[in-house]
């Protein structure tokens, strides 16, 4: 899935890969890689200024801790970003709900007349 | 840079490339580059774990983190947020205090006790000083969780803050070009301090608009 496509979604798909728990950045990368079956592949370049936006919007904070030498920069959801995301799905629904209607070629669509 | 110093050569090669394009204060730039640091490793390593010989494991992490340039550019944003923001507090900090020592230098004998109306028409930049505050705000505004909610926050907020850079360079000007005839004999020692104070200031607002507008030329066009 090219990442135009996703356009709109990103946020929502990166606070819902963090949605179990604290990830590093390439991690939130391999979780969403994962939770697509392969399918979503974003960019690298665009998922870390991603987080740090999420991170000034107060959605996710993150900590860092040191592995195998390394700075490791760590996020987690925010009861912001919770609500969030859960308002992201809610209205996600929604919208492919409504989408399948009409593209679903006419299975549960009302007959009109 | 520790991180970076005991990275893997390409990988450390390929920081030092995108390091090179990456354009705001040092401290977030560092921040950005020990996370891609960490990234990249994790990535040659998930490679590695998948059956990747070490040495082509490296270079499939780095092609998948993309070019130098445009992984770079990815960050204009938010460091032209982080120069805007730091420029902006560091003069809503000193701000009062060099107009406070000016202040003294003006109205001698305990401003502090005068009508406040009288006061603020002693200042002779109130209005650059309005400005000033005012774009302050906003910057601070755009610049904060608020302004993640703005299209291009980090456009507003370098605007902004160039604002704050050439009210109070023109003030910091007025001020040191008619500080002999409001100075007065008593007052001398912190007129002094006043004009050491304008002086330092406009001397970083020179360094500071270059970096901002440096930090802006970063960013892609409006649109």
């Amino acid at each position: 899935m090219r990442a135009e496509a996703l356009k709109g979604h990103l946020d929502g798909l990166l606070l819902a890969a963090l949605e179990p728990g604290p990830l590093h950045g390439y991690a939130v990368i391999e979780q969403l890689r994962a939770g697509s079956g392969g399918r979503i592949d974003l960019p690298t370049g665009t998922v870390y200024p991603a987080l740090h936006r999420l991170e000034r919007a107060g959605l996710v904070r993150s900590r860092w801790s040191s592995e195998s030498g390394r700075r490791r920069r760590c996020y987690e959801l925010t009861p912001d970003g919770s609500a969030a995301l859960h308002t992201t799905r809610a209205g996600w629904e929604e919208f492919s709900a409504a989408v399948t209607a009409l593209l679903g070629g006419g299975r549960g669509r009302p007959a009109i007349g | 840079m520790a991180a970076r110093q005991s990275a893997e050569p390409a990988i450390a090669a390929y920081l030092d490339a995108v390091g090179q394009r990456l354009v705001g204060p040092r401290a977030p730039r560092q921040a950005i580059l020990d996370e891609l640091c960490d990234g990249l490793h994790e990535a040659a390593a998930t490679h590695h774990r998948r059956g990747v010989p070490a040495a082509e494991a490296v270079a499939a992490a780095l092609r998948e983190f993309g070019s130098p340039p445009a992984l770079a550019a990815g960050f204009a944003g938010e460091l032209a947020v982080a120069r805007a923001r730091r420029t902006t507090l560091a003069y809503l900090a000193t701000g009062p205090l060099i107009g406070l020592s000016w202040l003294s230098a003006i109205v001698p004998n305990r401003w502090w006790l005068r009508d406040p109306i009288t006061l603020l028409h002693a200042i002779p930049v109130l209005p650059l000083i309005a400005v000033a505050a005012v774009a302050g705000m906003l910057v601070l505004a755009a610049t904060g969780p608020i302004g993640s909610r703005l299209r291009e926050p980090e456009r507003h907020g370098l605007v902004g803050t160039l604002v704050i850079i050439a009210a109070a360079s023109f003030g910091d000007v007025i001020l040191l070009a008619t500080a002999a005839h409001f100075v007065q004999p008593a007052t001398q020692t912190v007129a002094a301090m006043a004009i050491t104070a304008s002086t330092a200031r406009l001397t970083a607002s020179a360094t500071a608009m270059t970096q901002c507008l440096r930090s802006h030329r970063t960013l892609s066009p409006a649109g």
